[in-house]
């Protein structure tokens, strides 16, 4: 036990918390700062979420005063997180006995260790996405606009559809090359991989531009590369496309223009057999259906400014035997199947709801960090401020 | 070995990392779905926030518009048409692309470039668009004969949902017969001066909401069309000798005068109510009221004064006659006119001529 | 007269409790009159403007406080009321346009109206009449540039043209909505109506509510006093019958414009401040009679206008229905209120004097603050949707201000310390230990309050929207003041600071805090944004660079300070 503490005890030492804090401290402004250009999420995953970051100098000098170039390494989110971990964790075991008058510490701490594991497996484990519903409309998925997908969908069975999906990740990562897989129907040659565009209109693009599809809308419509989106203009969301040319075996099916921005599904004929094609945010089928009823969006006499909004849905699930109407407002969300839906925006003009769709596993968590971290500094702060004034009084 | 805790994190992290998210391609299947690849409405992302856009119906949510009666909608067989009509045997298509789609002088060389004509400049292009704003709706309308006798009527319309409409229609002038053509300008003019953002085409609809008063204009009594109307009769009205215009251009006191004479001086407002003002008797018994008169029960017990011929006027005096008051009451269109002399019982008589002839002529529009 | 100093404190209690005494009689007391017509009760009338049901008096104030920058306007070299200017506006535009409540502080603005007096800050509508074409023309160009990116006259000539709009929907009576819902069902509605078909058409609401007050401004107009008050009471009571709560709360409301109790208070944390500051210069030649004298009387006066300070925000609880903190102006006067007791309670621990001095600074700093906030108008407006009462919110608005409060208390306990202790001989002897000591304490209450608030936050998140943690800017600077404070903590329960350390320190938790308070609002990201100051960049930046300065100081080495200099 003795070794084992010994190698710990580097690890436990205070000036080791004091510098991991600070390190943190400067990590959040540079993330903070960072999320001026940037979308949030794109500065989560990159600074909060990562093992290594590098911070550019220019994010602490205003453009305007000097073009500062350079990176400064620094250590992620993740790192220091598990370095603060370890630190408490060999400060307890090396440094602290269990005594009453250091239980208050000893509660904090642990509320502490339980909030980075709890931030840990979110990160990790947590899954976001959108219900968009038109009024009057249902839906069974969920969409996750962070990322997209490739759908590939043989409509020939007449009870379901197959649906062959390939993440966008991996579109991205083999652009320019081919990419065939054993439930592809066909090879798909991914000319150009756009992570966010915009659409030409048949009047703005070039007769050039029309000409890169060959089959599709593509003829009608081209896609050009955008700046990725920066939280400081409010549209958080990127629209990914891609040119891509499908093949089965030395012949081309054609070349398509394939967007995020357009649902309309373009068919593909493979030696007699149609597929439907569409590049997608991600989608989450459900066993359930939501249909939205009615959405309400009331607003304060005389402004725009919301007063309340709601979205009076029917959740069925056959399966369960569930179908019943339930109202969705802000800050009452509806908790059904291991996930919660919440009120979260609607479509222009109130022509739908856009609710937002949680699975955390890890909720819990913050709360319980929460009632430990408080009782613990309660007892902690309360224990000396007694004793302060037993000295005061005597 | 003693289980150190720095490794046991350390492990639980990279098991994590492998283990979560790795991307696949992979397949499942999903009930039958509505959309399909054929005749499936495009959908234009609007792109605001974290919202993807909805399928856009037609007429959709936001824009609606009266198609003529003579023309039959035919079924889409193009991606980004909208709507095929056939009138009457021509073809008009509607389109609709987001944001300005290129501009106006894009398209109409472009439409010109169909019909065989040379591309045209900005001042040609004022020259051939008619511009109109219907209600909050921009509308511009043109015309062009281009090679072989080919006749092409445009229309690029701006509702205001973020959108460029195109409605467009061709047709040989050779083969088509006078009356048809003009008939289809009279029904394609009327259409696109149809589309209006909201629920309801052509006239109402949300758009109701006021924009801020542009400060020039002094937002006094609402400028009607009606040359003829109370308020420009009023704003038109010279004060007769003795009366000094007291205040002016609002929009409950439309007008006030205060009238000097031996009598003691009388005061003369013009005010005006929506509506029927809340009913005559009600507006009667609130002046008798001002001069401590009891209400009466219904208008047949009212007295009236024939001050002014074909309207309905009042002459009301307080208990001991120091306090007097004349009150004439003026439906006009949508709303109500109250013209009022009070003063002191000598005052208003010596004004009652004069207020009877401010009446009639602001009122009723006779000779001043 | 040798006992003077004792009766110091009660001769200053006396002297501030009859000040207050005599603000609320003159807050209660009947209102003015014109026209011969007593203004109080068409004061209480209420009105519907920005979604919110409040007094016309309010609405009189708030607009002609964005218009003018003043609650009330000159006739004569006397000042009249706001709700006497709005009614002159209703009955008689062509007099209102003569009076000068457009404040214009830019000279090219001034020059292009082609005002000769360009010593003056205020015009009137008369006065810009002829050139309106061209402001109008100047707006619209302006427009089109982002506001972030105009030029002082840009920005000058588009707040002008909003001010101009203003004027032009008030006087039209498209705002506020004043025709009241007096049956069950109906709603708030303006009394005239643009017309949705026939463009500059406008209609007149003909509704029960709408002719009374019509017959109000008809019988004003023609000064009719009797018949008006008439009129008024006829109105009131038909209100009262169907809108008694909202009649109940604008009378009160009323009386809480005229008494103005956060400038009361900020007035008497001015002179508490005075009074303690006389008494820490007086230390060294009276150090046994004016020293404890003058620090009493300067908590007597923190006293009161803790009592008057509160009394404000109840009344806003009241007003509102929300808690006390709802928007950035509450959190300023919130944070200025939450340090009083926590200086007075370290104060009866460490009777040192200096926490009395730095709670009446806070206190009439962050007024101040309060008060520049408020020139936007209505301070009590309505709250969108995501942010409606609920536990969870109100208890992490509330906590967090408190950790605001702290970390500023402990920086400004501080700055006395590092800049009495090297550069004065005042607070030599016992202050000099004890102040440490509060430091600490503060600190340490400042962190358990930032933690607990900062969580709370995060539950209200969760609970609205699934994401207990977002890292969205205000939620990033809460957790800088929470890793700051814990900073501070460990590294001195590590041996690595001292007293010099920990002042130093706590110094430059004031920049954090001010950082996560406005800087974070600056940034124009994220779900936090609700505040958008132009000047307050720059006086951020010169608050920081000033609490840097004083750092600096702390560095003198400790064997130079004066106070620790033996005698």
């Amino acid at each position: 036990m003795n070794a084992v503490l010994n190698l710990l005890k580097p690890f436990a030492s205070l000036k080791l918390t004091v510098v991991l804090l600070a390190l943190s401290m400067f990590l959040i402004l540079a993330g903070t700062l960072a999320q001026v250009d940037q979308g949030v999420w794109l500065v989560v995953d990159s600074y909060f979420r990562s093992i290594y970051v590098a911070i550019p100098f220019q994010l602490f000098v205003p453009r305007k005063l000097a073009e500062i170039p350079g990176v400064l390494p620094f250590p992620g989110g993740a790192t220091l997180g598990v370095l603060l971990f370890v630190n408490l964790v060999a400060a307890h075991l090396v440094r602290f006995k269990l005594a009453w008058n250091r239980a208050g510490m000893i509660v904090t701490h642990a509320g502490v260790l339980l909030l980075l594991v709890g931030e840990f497996v979110t990160g990790a484990f947590a899954k976001e996405g959108n219900m968009t519903i038109a009024e009057g409309e249902s839906a069974n998925y969920i969409e996750d606009t962070r990322s997209c997908e490739l759908a590939v969908i043989d409509g020939s069975d007449p009870k379901d559809d197959l649906v062959i999906v390939v993440p966008g990740q991996i579109l991205e990562d083999a652009a320019g090359a081919d990419l065939s897989n054993g439930l592809l129907p066909f090879t798909v040659r991914i000319l150009e991989w756009m992570p966010n565009s915009r659409l030409l209109g048949p009047m703005q693009a070039s007769p050039a531009q029309l000409s890169r599809a060959s089959a599709g809308f593509g003829k009608q419509v081209a896609a050009v590369p955008a700046r990725v989106a920066s939280g400081v203009d409010g549209a958080g969301t990127d629209f990914p496309a891609a040119y891509v040319e499908l093949r089965s075996g030395e012949s081309s099916l054609g070349t398509y223009l394939v967007t995020t921005q357009l649902r309309s599904l373009q068919s593909v004929d493979v030696g007699g057999k149609r597929y439907d094609l569409a590049l997608r945010f991600e989608r989450r089928y459900r066993p359930y259906t939501v249909k939205l009823v009615d959405f309400r969006h009331d607003r304060f006499v005389g402004t725009e400014v919301a007063r309340n909004f709601s979205s009076l849905v029917r959740l069925s699930d056959p399966a369960q035997r569930v179908d019943r109407e339930v109202l969705i407002s802000m800050n009452n969300p509806l908790r059904y199947a291991g996930e919660t839906f919440y009120q979260a925006s609607f479509a222009p003009d109130d022509s739908g709801t856009v609710l937002q769709v949680v699975r955390n596993p890890g909720w819990l968590l913050p709360y319980i960090s929460c009632t430990l971290v408080t009782i613990g500094l309660l007892w902690h702060f309360g224990i000396r401020l007694a004793g302060s004034f037993r000295r005061k009084l005597a | 070995m003693q289980i150190r805790p720095g490794a046991v994190a350390a492990s639980v992290l990279a098991v994590a990392a492998l283990g979560c998210d790795r991307a696949e391609i992979h397949s499942y299947r999903v009930p039958k779905s509505a959309e399909s690849a054929s005749g499936a409405d495009a959908l234009l992302a609007g792109g605001a926030g974290e919202n993807p856009s909805l399928p856009q119906r037609r007429p959709s949510g936001a824009v609606s518009w009266s198609v003529p009666a003579s023309w039959k909608e035919v079924p889409t067989t193009q991606q980004f048409r909208l709507a095929t009509f056939d009138a009457a045997g021509v073809e008009v298509s509607l389109t609709a692309f987001p944001g300005s789609a290129g501009g106006v002088l894009a398209n109409v060389n472009r439409w010109r470039g169909q019909i065989g004509l040379d591309p045209t400049d900005d001042a040609g292009l004022a020259q051939l668009l008619t511009t109109s704003r219907e209600g909050p709706t921009d509308v511009s309308l043109l015309s062009m004969e281009g090679k072989d006798g080919k006749v092409m009527l445009g229309a690029i319309i701006v509702p205001g949902d973020g959108q460029t409409w195109f409605l467009k229609a061709m047709f040989v002038k050779a083969t088509t017969d006078a009356a048809k053509a003009d008939a289809l300008r009279a029904d394609f003019g009327a259409f696109a001066r149809s589309f209006r953002l909201g629920g309801t085409p052509a006239g109402s609809g949300d758009d109701a909401a006021a924009a801020p008063a542009s400060p020039t204009t002094s937002p006094t009594t609402s400028p009607s069309n009606d040359g003829a109307s109370i308020d420009a009769r009023l704003s038109r009205f010279k004060p007769p000798e003795g009366w000094a215009v007291e205040s002016g251009g609002g929009n409950i006191v439309a007008a006030a005068f205060k009238a000097t004479n031996d009598g003691g001086g009388a005061r003369v407002t013009a005010t005006s109510l929506g509506n029927d003002g809340g009913g005559d008797l009600a507006n009667i018994n609130r002046w008798r009221g001002q001069l401590g008169l009891p209400p009466l029960a219904d208008l047949a017990a009212v007295e009236r004064s024939d001050l002014v011929a074909g309207l309905l006027a009042v002459d009301l005096r307080n208990a001991d006659g120091t306090d007097r008051m004349i009150s004439v009451i003026a439906p006009s269109g949508g709303s109500t006119w109250f013209f009022k002399l009070r003063g002191t019982a000598a005052g208003v008589e010596a004004e009652r001529a004069k207020f009877a002839a401010f009446v009639r002529e602001v009122a009723q529009g006779g000779k001043p | 007269m040798k006992s003077f100093p004792r009766f110091f404190p009660i001769v200053v209690a006396l002297c501030v409790l009859a000040f207050m005494g005599s603000a609320i009689a003159r807050s209660f007391a009947a209102g003015d009159r014109a026209r011969g017509v007593a203004l109080e009760d068409i004061e209480r009338l209420p009105v519907s403007a920005g979604g919110r049901t409040k007094p016309l008096d309010t609405f009189a104030r708030n607009t002609l406080l964005r218009l003018s920058g003043r609650q009330t306007f000159e006739v004569d070299d006397a000042r009249r009321s706001a709700t006497e200017w709005i009614l002159e506006l209703w009955t008689d535009p062509s007099a209102a346009a003569e009076r000068r409540v457009f404040r214009i502080d830019h000279p090219d603005v001034k020059s292009l109206l082609a005002i000769s007096d360009t010593a003056r800050t205020r015009f009137s509508w008369k006065e810009m009449e002829p050139k309106l074409d061209e402001v109008v023309r100047q707006a619209e160009l302006a427009q089109q540039v982002s506001r972030k990116q105009q030029d002082p006259f840009q920005r000058a000539i588009a707040d002008l043209y909003g001010k101009l709009s203003e004027y032009a929907e008030v006087r039209a009576l498209r705002t506020p909505y004043v025709v009241a819902p007096l049956a069950a069902g109906e709603e708030w509605a303006p009394m005239v109506v643009v017309d949705p078909h026939e463009k500059g058409k406008t209609s007149i609401n003909d509704s029960e509510s709408a002719r009374a007050f019509q017959a109000i401004l008809v019988t004003y107009s023609t000064g009719d006093s009797a018949n008006c008050e008439r009129a008024v009471a006829a109105y009131t009571a038909r209100l009262n019958a169907s809108l008694a709560p909202e009649m109940q709360r604008g009378a009160f409301e009323v009386v809480f414009s005229r008494l103005e109790p956060f400038y009361q208070s900020s007035a008497l944390y001015m002179l508490a401040f005075l009074l303690g500051c006389v008494g820490l210069l007086a230390a060294p030649i009276s150090p046994d009679r004016w020293k404890p004298s003058l620090f009493r009387a300067a908590i007597v006066v923190i006293a009161v206008a803790f009592v008057v300070q509160t009394f404000g925000l109840c009344a806003r609880i009241y007003l509102q229905g929300r808690p006390p903190v709802t928007n950035l102006y509450s959190s300023a006067v919130f944070i200025g209120w939450a340090c009083v007791p926590l200086a007075l309670f370290g104060e009866w621990f460490s009777r040192v004097g200096i926490l009395s001095i730095a709670a009446s600074f806070i206190g009439f700093a962050t007024l101040i603050v309060a008060h520049n906030l408020s020139a936007s108008g209505d301070t009590m407006e309505m709250m969108q949707a995501v942010l409606d009462t609920n536990f969870w919110l109100a208890t992490h608005v509330v906590v967090v201000t408190i950790g605001y409060s702290a970390t500023f208390l402990a920086g400004f306990i501080a700055i006395f310390y590092v800049l009495g202790g090297a550069c004065t001989r005042l607070l030599a002897g016992e202050a000099m230990k004890a102040l440490p000591k509060m430091i600490y304490g503060v600190i340490c209450f400042a962190a358990l309050a930032s933690f607990v608030g900062t969580v709370l936050g995060g539950i209200w998140a969760d609970q609205s929207w699934g994401r207990f943690w977002g890292w969205d800017p205000k939620e990033n600077g809460a957790a800088m003041i929470v890793a700051w404070n814990l900073i501070i903590l460990h590294a001195r329960w590590g041996g690595m600071i001292r007293e010099r350390g920990v002042a130093a320190m706590a110094i430059a938790g004031n920049v954090v805090t001010a950082w996560s308070w406005f800087g974070t609002n600056m940034l124009g990201v994220g779900l936090h944004s609700y505040g958008f100051m132009d000047s307050a960049v720059f006086v951020l930046s010169a608050f920081c660079l000033s609490q840097l300065l004083l750092m600096a100081v702390a560095f003198v080495p400790t064997a130079k300070w004066k106070s620790l200099q033996p005698a």
